[in-house]
């Protein structure tokens, strides 16, 4: 009888080693601003012609949710707009349409109606770079097409700094850059709005410092910089950090290693101090300089951060 | 040298002590085949703040044995022969994007030792130990290689144990202290413990404080890791409980926690087994 005893209690010791296996931790998702995205941003259409955009919202947790927007159009007059997003053409002359959730308003879709087919429909804006030192000039191209996709010719052509302490351009569309920062340029030609671009003056680089954090070492300088419009992230020769297998460089927009892990971009893994360098455009196209604020050197296995470097 | 993640190393040391002063004596012995668990999702960064980090799991079933080899030496060995250690996957609420956890099973570090009984006849009784850590466990384990049931390093301890029993009162304490000398650029550790124990009849509770100090000499945080293995030091209360089936068998668990700790876990540790004596 106690031999069953002693046997049941060693099953018990065997089933429990057999049965340990991973678990699984559940997580709330990252905060982030909640948005709105459209499936375009620009409708040309001739009079009496209708067209839909779609439009997703994405709650505080990134997650696509089903919400009713609720749809407005600012010239009623030319453009009008249901509360499905159908978009419905009136009479010659643009509009912006525009849907809302609650308190948040989505981006807008640009509209023009055209008279004829002959008429300007779309007016396209070119830069051979956007990112200018200071005092540097630049010319943009301007083109003008019909609804056909047609090159058409306006007769007034203007042009506009979204933010003129930083950008100026003229009236032949010959921009200067005044300040540091970031500022848009668009162009008119007969009233049809282009599109608009983007420019950072001055820094063509941003800057950090390492910061350990929890005890491990993080030190030393990071560079993220534009070359020939390709972000590309530097660790410099000063760069020393704790090592554990599977140690990663990330860009991100927290230091909170869980936080970084989900929602930063991963770099890649390094196995050494020293100088080393990452395209961060390779790693997500369209990156920009100010997309992320931090360098994170993180342990990705276990989601524990080294040290970061903010982007200054 | 590779670096190694030593996430199970706190609370797999205050149950089996090798403790005491006493000899076991010609041909007596004590083996304990016991399972030991520690879940946790907080980490002692090394500047002992509480960090989050995604779960460890470790599950290790092993044995734990001493041996009297003469009136006074004695055989020890602490033998972990199944260790399951575990990185949680993480599955995200809202979005329900998931990002895979990891898994190692295999075997562990050994001790092996010997304990020389002095003074035993004395109100306070005397050993000294020498422990051989072999590395018999796998490091870099895990499809993300930084699982590991072992640290890769050969280790030895030399401590002193003293005991004193209030006999007829059932009422005994000992004290340790220990040198761990580390080998591959390891800190070198000193290690200390105190235990009450209250053996009446057949139920035995014992309250143990142990603890590790690292010498920090070790290189830590340089290129070549062993970030997370070393440099360890807690300080960790655990209750113990014991009780005799027979003369010879008898049941154990304990719990244990950290007051204090740097590169090791956060979490209550759980170990329970059977042990017979002889």
């Amino acid at each position: 009888m106690r031999k069953i005893q002693l046997l049941q209690i060693v099953l018990i010791f065997i089933t429990l080693a057999l049965t340990a296996c991973q678990g699984t931790d559940v997580l709330d998702d990252p905060i982030v601003a909640p948005k709105i995205q459209l499936d375009k941003n620009q409708a040309i259409l001739r009079v009496n012609e209708e067209t839909t955009v779609k439009a997703k919202y994405f709650d505080e947790y990134g997650v696509e949710k089903t919400v009713p927007f609720i749809w407005a159009s600012t010239q009623p007059q030319n453009v009008t707009v249901n509360q499905d997003g159908k978009i419905t053409a009136l009479k010659a002359g643009s509009a912006q349409v525009f849907p809302q959730y609650q308190n948040f308003i989505g981006p807008a879709v640009d509209v023009n109606v055209v008279a004829t087919d002959n008429a300007i429909a779309k007016v396209i804006i070119s830069s051979s770079k956007s990112n200018l030192n200071l005092n540097e000039q630049i010319n943009l191209t301007i083109t003008a097409q019909n609804i056909n996709g047609q090159t058409v010719t306006g007769i007034k052509t203007e042009w506009f700094s979204e933010n003129a302490s930083i950008l100026k351009v003229n009236a032949n569309g010959e921009v200067t850059a005044l300040a540091n920062g970031i500022a848009g340029i668009h162009a008119k030609i007969d009233g049809v709005k282009s599109n608009s671009i983007d420019f950072t003056v001055g820094s063509n680089s941003l800057n950090g410092t390492f910061v350990s954090a929890g005890g491990y070492k993080a030190v030393g300088t990071v560079i993220l910089k534009n070359i020939n419009n390709e972000v590309i992230l530097e660790l410099g020769s000063d760069f020393e950090t704790s090592f554990a297998l599977g140690t990663f460089v990330y860009l991100a927009n927290s230091t909170n290693g869980s936080v970084v892990r989900s929602t930063g971009l991963d770099l890649g893994e390094i196995r050494a101090n020293g100088a080393k360098s990452f395209n961060v455009s390779m790693a997500k196209a369209n990156v920009t300089l100010t997309d992320y604020k931090y360098v994170v050197i993180l342990c990705k296995p276990a989601s524990v951060s080294f040290g970061f470097a903010e982007l200054k | 040298m590779k670096t190694t993640l030593k996430f199970g190393a706190l609370l797999l040391l205050p149950f089996n002590l090798f403790a005491q002063g006493w000899s076991q004596g010609k041909g007596n012995g004590y083996l304990k085949i016991n399972q030991n668990i520690v879940s946790s999702s907080k980490y002692y960064a090394p500047n002992g703040s509480k960090v989050s980090i995604t779960t460890i799991n470790q599950y290790a079933t092993g044995f734990y044995g001493e041996f009297g080899i003469n009136k006074n030496l004695t055989g020890l060995i602490n033998f972990p022969v199944f260790v399951n250690q575990s990185l949680n996957a993480i599955q995200y609420k809202q979005s329900g994007k998931t990002i895979p956890g990891d898994e190692l099973n295999a075997i562990g570090d050994t001790d092996i030792g010997l304990k020389f009984g002095f003074a035993q006849k004395k109100s306070i009784v005397w050993s000294t130990s020498l422990i051989l850590g072999l590395p018999f466990g796998k490091t870099n384990g895990g499809e993300t290689g930084i699982l590991q049931t072992g640290d890769g390093e050969f280790n030895q301890m030399i401590r002193v144990d003293a005991s004193h029993s209030f006999y007829p009162k059932p009422i005994y304490v000992s004290a340790y202290s220990g040198f761990n000398n580390r080998t591959k650029d390891f800190s070198d550790e000193l290690r200390y413990g105190f235990e009450i124990g209250f053996p009446f009849k057949s139920f035995t509770p014992v309250f143990k404080l142990s603890g590790i100090k690292s010498l920090k000499n070790g290189s830590t945080l340089s290129n070549q890791g062993n970030l997370f293995a070393n440099n360890v030091e807690f300080l960790s209360p655990a209750l113990e409980l014991n009780y005799l089936l027979n003369k010879k068998i008898g049941l154990s668990g304990a719990v244990a926690s950290a007051l204090f700790g740097k590169n090791v876990l956060s979490a209550l540790n759980y170990n329970f087994g059977i042990f017979r004596k002889w």
